[in-house]
């Protein structure tokens, strides 16, 4: 188990390395000296050449990475254009944009889960084409129209919710959760299509596997053996698929923010982009690129924890 | 050598009863086949869409804004008094294209690099592992974001950025089938044989790969056809007044109270297009796969 996990916290932090590389890197390669933003209407090369050797864009490349790299990690990610520290802001809109995920994932979880089981254990009945061909149109309707098309019909046409704007929780729980359920609904009906159809196919196996044979000629009722045999180890692999999609959520994050004018971390980046303001773009990627290592590192141990099989195999390899 | 012309001759032939075979078994599913047909018909109607819009897409008519569907405009006019019907056919270009080329160029470049990781392993594959964790590790819109910031925001870049968002996945896949196809009897032949890897990896890994590979794509372009209008409608990809799903979703979000139908018909393009895609990948699989052709 040790070495699986410093195995595997050490890849990570490979990624992560190579991460603030490329991330430092694509930065550099943006139009635009900063000395030239930084120096205004002064374009005196004595004055610009001072300002680089104040700032250090005199030195090579690697040295000034080096630098970057070791404020980034005491929490150090530059100014932005209104001169406020960037993670300062990151850590004002992350929470909003986490809550707002945490609910899609729950949602997501909400239908994904059941409509799986009911499709596997009513395989080629009804029940499971509905949930198949739900699964399906899931998968293939873009989300950010499903987010119109939703705010058109319960905000514009029947006045039940808001159509944009965000509450915090703290100042109105209720409003923000009204705030948050289309938002919520909109990315979790993506990450439940995906979850069905994983849900449906790892069932369909654990239920032609062996120990459900043998529970059910212990003869166990049927309703134990697929809840608490086969769907235990068919869970296991709903959060490997929790973290693949991470990918997919954040994209998803930024789109849906955007519709719903919720000012989170999507809405920030989108902001940063906007306004060229490139310090807050490199703080933003970074930050998304972190998370996104560290949820799938933190699935791996759990998955390895949950599955003693993956430890012994992940030795092998 | 005659030897190894007369294996080659019946793994044609047997290749060819396996193709005719899954031809049939496709065709048995109604769903994937009306899948392909409507998949198909946006294909051409993308080619030919000088052809089939009745007005050019950017042309307006200030007489008819916003005006409701008629024999003169089919799907009625936007708020520039542009025809609607018009606008999504060209906008099927963008869109196929979009999905079409991001997920072809992805697959050129994944496919050898996941056939050398899957086959060489050694050093190779974990280094080409974390590569791809890293790529992983920027979600296709926040590449999107900085390509547009780097280079400018334009249907080629959306398509760049959706390519590598597409590549990991490949690369998985790729590499994934080669680790199971160099443990064939007919590889290991080929090696004792003393085939050229470039032979091996390209004679007996690479057309054994493929039907996986091909169903990887199915999946691979409906969800960058999605991607595309995400990136358009957020301004990132195609740029008004040029037409593209996206940019008229991102028109039309501004009339969801006046002229909701103006939102109603990309979308419903966009989640045909992909949908049908969908139903062919998912035939296609259900096809190919092994477990079910027993």
């Amino acid at each position: 188990m040790g070495g699986f996990l410093l195995r595997r916290v050490g890849a990570a932090l490979i990624v992560l390395l190579l991460s603030s590389i490329l991330v430092f890197l694509g930065v550099r390669a943006l139009p635009g000296d900063p000395a030239t933003a930084l120096g205004a209407e002064n374009r005196d090369p004595a004055v610009m050449k001072a300002i680089r050797h104040e700032y250090g864009l005199d030195k090579p490349i690697p040295v000034q990475y080096v630098k970057w790299l070791g404020q980034t990690l005491q929490g150090n990610l530059g100014r932005d254009q209104r001169d406020l520290a960037v993670s300062q802001t990151i850590v004002q809109r992350l929470p909003i944009t986490l809550e707002l995920a945490f609910l899609a994932i729950i949602v997501g979880i909400a239908i994904g889960i059941p409509a799986g089981i009911i499709a596997a254990v009513k395989q080629r009945k009804s029940a499971d084409y509905v949930a198949t061909t739900g699964a399906l149109v899931g998968l293939s309707i873009p989300h950010f129209w499903l987010a119109l098309m939703l705010i058109s019909f319960f905000a514009v046409h029947l006045h039940w919710l808001p159509a944009s704007g965000y509450v915090s929780f703290a100042h109105d729980p209720i409003g923000n959760l009204k705030h948050l359920l289309l938002p919520a609904l909109v990315l979790g009906t993506g990450l439940s299509a995906v979850l069905m159809r994983q849900m449906r196919s790892s069932m369909l196996s654990s239920l032609g596997a062996d120990y459900v044979r043998t529970a059910r000629a212990k003869g166990l009722p049927e309703r134990t053996v697929i809840l608490k045999h086969a769907l235990r180890n068919s869970l296991i692999t709903v959060t490997t698929i929790v973290g693949i999609q991470m990918g997919a959520l954040i994209s998803g994050v930024v789109v849906t923010e955007s519709i719903f004018v919720i000012p989170g971390f999507g809405v920030l980046t989108l902001e940063a982009i906007q306004q060229r303001d490139y310090t807050l773009l490199q703080g933003v990627v970074l930050v998304s690129a972190a998370g996104y290592v560290i949820v799938n590192l933190s699935v791996d141990l759990l998955y390895s924890v949950l599955n003693p099989r993956i430890r012994v195999a992940g030795a092998q390899t | 050598m005659s030897y190894a012309d007369t294996s080659v001759a019946v793994e044609l032939s047997s290749r060819a009863r396996r193709r005719r075979l899954i031809r049939k078994r496709f065709l048995r599913r109604p769903f994937a086949v009306i899948g392909l047909a409507i998949a198909l018909t946006f294909i051409i109607v993308a080619i030919f869409a000088p052809w089939i819009a009745p007005y050019h897409p950017e042309t307006m008519d200030l007489n008819a804004i916003l005006a409701h569907p008629s024999s003169k405009h089919l799907l009625g006019t936007d708020e520039l008094g542009r025809d609607v019907f018009s606008r999504l056919v060209w906008g099927a270009r963008a869109s196929i294209f979009a999905g079409v080329f991001a997920t072809l160029l992805a697959t050129v470049i994944a496919v050898p690099i996941g056939l050398v990781a899957g086959y060489y392993r050694g050093w190779i594959d974990p280094v080409i592992a974390r590569l791809t964790d890293v790529l992983l590790a920027f979600p296709f819109l926040i590449i999107a974001v900085g390509l547009a910031a780097i280079l400018g925001p334009s249907l080629r870049n959306a398509t760049i950025a959706l390519c590598l968002g597409a590549i990991p996945g490949l690369i998985r896949v790729a590499r994934g089938e080669t680790l199971s196809l160099r443990e064939e009897d007919y590889v290991r032949a080929a090696v004792a044989n003393g085939a050229s890897d470039v032979r091996i990896l390209g004679k007996h890994i690479f057309p054994n790969m493929l039907p996986t590979v091909i169903v990887q794509m199915t999946v691979t372009i409906p969800a960058a056809i999605i991607g595309e209008a995400v990136l358009s409608f957020l301004g990132l990809g195609v740029q008004s007044p040029q037409t593209s799903w996206g940019v008229m979703l991102s028109d039309a979000k501004d009339y969801l109270t006046t002229a909701p139908r103006l939102s109603v018909y990309p979308g419903l393009a966009i989640f045909f297009c992909s949908l049908s895609f969908n139903l062919f990948g998912d035939g296609l699989r259900d096809v190919l796969d092994p477990r079910t052709t027993r």
